[in-house]
């Protein structure tokens, strides 16, 4: 190599160093907003209440307000009768609906993937829960329950039920009533994202499946589950996280009742912090269930990579 | 190029939008409820123009223009009022709002512990100096019931600006058709329940109640307050419940018997399901004729005003007193507070009491009168006390002259409000566990009574070792 031919290649990547650093730039100008915006309201708040679950503190006392409590708050957790129990509820709450929301889904999913009629309006019919306000709809949902003529009792006596279940009102049944209202509610999201899974499989393997003879059993365990394997994945972190953080149906239905058969750690959260004003003990709180989420979001993001 | 402006744009905006949320603090502009914007707010102006006196609360603004325009006149060229509307009366809306650094001369709010947690977290004003100033005993003006439970260490911080005294309506028509005479005004808990009782008929959905209440909330603990007084489940010094008290599972007792043995009561299901805790259902349901009888404080026949709903042609509402524990010689009659305070950090301490004084002892009939509710202080003379209800109890449907009659006669009262900190918290939420359980059939009265003594004793003592 000349030395001119050196010298020309070391300016051209010089040129082209520049031009990285400037795209760099530009790239993090595009970012800014968003990043900005994450640590502000994200990152930020998130330190902080890590800062504050070592403490005691209720916030209209002022930041001057704050003592220093090593883990205490933590200790108090493990001996917490109601946190032991909002956890406890919580997890019921992620093992009743999470995989049982994803199996009708995929039933629903399947079905409207085939042809069927007015297939479009059925699919905007099971989205409608996912988008109505979750207030109105558990306002609803309390009149569907009502034990005395609640229509859904009305209809299990009709059919032969003497003693139906007293749903929001029993503790045995309160956050199983929350349960099938979650699942109601997430039914219409599940369904869209298996769809748009289901639509993703080439054709191609149902038709060489269907000249090997194969049934339509065979095809949905052998080509459609498999197939759909990264959607379902995906869909079960997300429910599950969906589920840890649920908190306005049990805050509109039973708040936390009868007795505390239906608190869930984020409205045990929501209490302690704001009706009393114990904003360290709710923040070591909110850590423990920022772990549980975390454990779960990584789990899923190490998925994606290893998909990439 | 284009993508290098855009970058640039957006770093711009970025800059521009922080500096611009950092500097709201900075800025004197705040907006009033009426839309307006109001500059120069805080501090005491150089010029002549008037000192703008912020007054935060949930009432609806149309319900204060009154008290905003006679105020603004009597105080002309020196205040101004500002009216600055609340979403509700939630503890956590109010806390933000003092958090939040904005002006507030006069702070508004519901409940006894959230405002001792201010006052002991150096959020308030101690307002002894101004009764002092103006030569007044706060026992004397607002009562010895009030007083008992806003004195904190000798210190006043709230003044309450109305008093919800509980009493029940009922509807005279079904009465009548029921051939049951009106309650008489020193009536017992035994004729309350056999009174409701003759009321109660039907079945499933038609099913008409002989009493709609709050039991599981409020009402279970009638009887106990009326009998053990303020601070009624607290022992003299404070340091142990008194749940293990007759009384309280008499009280408790009785309202189980009315709603789960007589079932003459709105079921627990049915108030939470068909909302009759909010206050327009509640009255709606009286005069629709789906129970004869109402568990409320005065304020409920509000809710009678057409701004509420049409009521039907010929509605005939009654009220009455509070039932009387047996025994009792003269009416004893619950009631609770909503209160006003002066934050610490107030920029003109006298246009803040100014306006604390006019909202809650000078001119009371111009913010608790058209809420239907009674002001916090005594009345002096019969004249007063009656130009006062002639304001609260002026409603379609309601009769007036009887509901006068009703709250003419002597009573002693109790207040409801609860400042004392240790254990309520722990304690209020296992009452409501409880309760639940108890009106769900799950609990005995006797294994909640318990319950409530042992782990009650227990948060106490817990929060006394701290």
């Amino acid at each position: 190599m000349s030395t001119s031919t050196t010298v020309s290649a070391v300016k051209k990547q010089q040129g082209h160093g520049a031009l990285s650093k400037h795209e760099n730039l530009i790239g993090w100008a595009f970012l800014s907003l968003n990043l900005a915006g994450y640590i502000l309201f994200k990152l930020i708040p998130l330190i902080i209440a890590l800062v504050l679950s070592f403490c005691e503190w209720n916030f209209v006392s002022g930041w001057e307000g704050i003592r220093f409590v090593g883990l205490e708050n933590y200790g108090q957790l493990f001996s917490d009768e109601v946190f032991l129990v909002s956890l406890r509820n919580t997890i019921f709450y992620a093992i009743a609906t999470v995989p049982i929301a994803i199996f009708i889904a995929l039933i629903f999913g399947v079905i409207l993937n085939d042809k069927v009629y007015f297939k479009s309006i059925l699919r905007l019919v099971f989205y409608l829960p996912n988008i109505s306000s979750m207030v109105a709809v558990s306002l609803v949902w309390m009149f569907l329950f009502l034990p005395s003529y609640g229509p859904i009792n009305e209809f299990l006596q009709t059919i032969g039920i003497a003693n139906p279940p007293r749903w929001l009102n029993a503790s045995s049944t309160s956050l199983l009533s929350i349960a099938i209202v979650g699942i109601w509610q997430v039914l219409g999201y599940n369904t869209i994202i298996i769809l748009a899974g289901l639509q993703g499989i080439p054709e191609s393997l149902y038709e060489a499946a269907e000249m090997d003879g194969a049934n339509a059993m065979w095809k949905f365990f052998k080509i459609t589950i498999p197939s759909l394997s990264n959607t379902l994945f995906f869909l079960t972190i997300i429910s599950i996280i969906r589920s840890f953080q649920v908190f306005t149906p049990v805050q509109i239905m039973t708040e936390g009742g009868p007795g505390t058969s239906s608190s869930v750690i984020v409205y045990y959260i929501y209490t302690t912090a704001f009706q009393y004003n114990n904003i360290g003990y709710a923040s070591s709180m909110a850590w423990v269930l920022f772990l549980m989420v975390f454990v779960f979001a990584a789990a899923r993001m190490r998925f994606a990579n290893k998909g990439d | 190029m284009k993508r290098n402006i855009v970058a640039l744009f957006l770093v711009i905006l970025l800059i521009i939008s922080v500096l611009g949320g950092c500097s709201q603090e900075s800025s004197p502009s705040t907006s009033s409820s009426n839309g307006t914007t109001n500059n120069s707010s805080t501090g005491t102006s150089s010029t002549s123009e008037p000192y703008k006196v912020h007054f935060w609360a949930w009432t609806n603004p149309d319900n204060v223009k009154p008290l905003i325009e006679q105020f603004n006149k009597d105080f002309a060229g020196k205040y101004e009022l500002v009216y600055e509307k609340l979403a509700d009366a939630e503890t956590l809306t109010i806390n933000t709002a003092l958090a939040s650094g904005e002006p507030i001369d006069v702070m508004t709010q519901s409940g006894a512990f959230d405002t001792r947690v201010r006052a002991d977290s150096g959020q308030y004003l101690a307002l002894n100096e101004f009764f002092d100033a103006w030569g007044k005993s706060y026992a004397e003006l607002l009562g010895p019931a009030a007083e008992e439970v806003y004195n904190f260490d000798g210190k006043y911080y709230a003044v309450p600006y109305c008093r919800n005294i509980q009493v029940v309506y009922f509807n005279k028509k079904m009465f009548d058709a029921a051939g049951v005479p009106y309650p008489d005004p020193n009536w017992t808990w035994d004729d309350f329940r056999e009174t409701a009782k003759k009321l109660t008929h039907g079945e499933g959905a038609n099913k008409v109640y002989g009493v709609m209440a709050d039991f599981a909330n409020e009402y279970w603990r009638e009887i106990a307050m009326q009998k053990l007084g303020n601070f009624w489940y607290y022992n003299e010094d404070f340091t142990a419940t008194r749940f293990d008290d007759p009384a309280v599972k008499e009280s408790l007792q009785f309202w189980y018997d009315m709603a789960m043995v007589d079932k003459t009561c709105v079921p627990l299901d049915e108030y939470k399901a068909l909302k009759y805790d909010n206050d327009t259902t509640g009255m709606n349901g009286l005069y629709q004729g789906k129970y004869a009888m109402l568990l409320v404080p005065v304020y409920g026949s509000l809710y009678l005003n057409e701004s509420y709903g049409k009521i039907p042609e010929g509605t005939d509402i009654g009220m009455t007193n509070m039932p009387l524990p047996a025994g009792s010689s003269k009416p004893i009659t619950t009631f609770y507070t909503s209160t006003a305070s002066i934050p610490a950090n107030v920029k003109n301490k006298e246009a803040a009491w100014t306006l604390l004084k006019y909202i809650c002892f000078d001119r009371a009939d111009l913010f608790a009168g058209p809420k239907a509710m009674h002001p916090g202080y005594d009345f002096e003379t019969a004249e007063e006390r009656r130009a006062f209800e002639d304001i609260i109890f002026d409603h379609p449907g309601l009769d007036k002259d009887m509901a006068m009659q009703v709250m003419a006669l002597p009573r002693d009262l109790v207040c409801e409000d609860n400042s004392v900190i240790q254990g309520q918290a722990v304690i209020n939420e296992l009452i409501k566990a409880d309760i639940s359980k108890v009106f769900n059939g799950e609990m005995s009265v006797d294994d909640c009574v318990k319950d409530l003594k042992s782990q009650g004793d227990a948060a106490i003592a817990k929060d006394l070792k701290k």
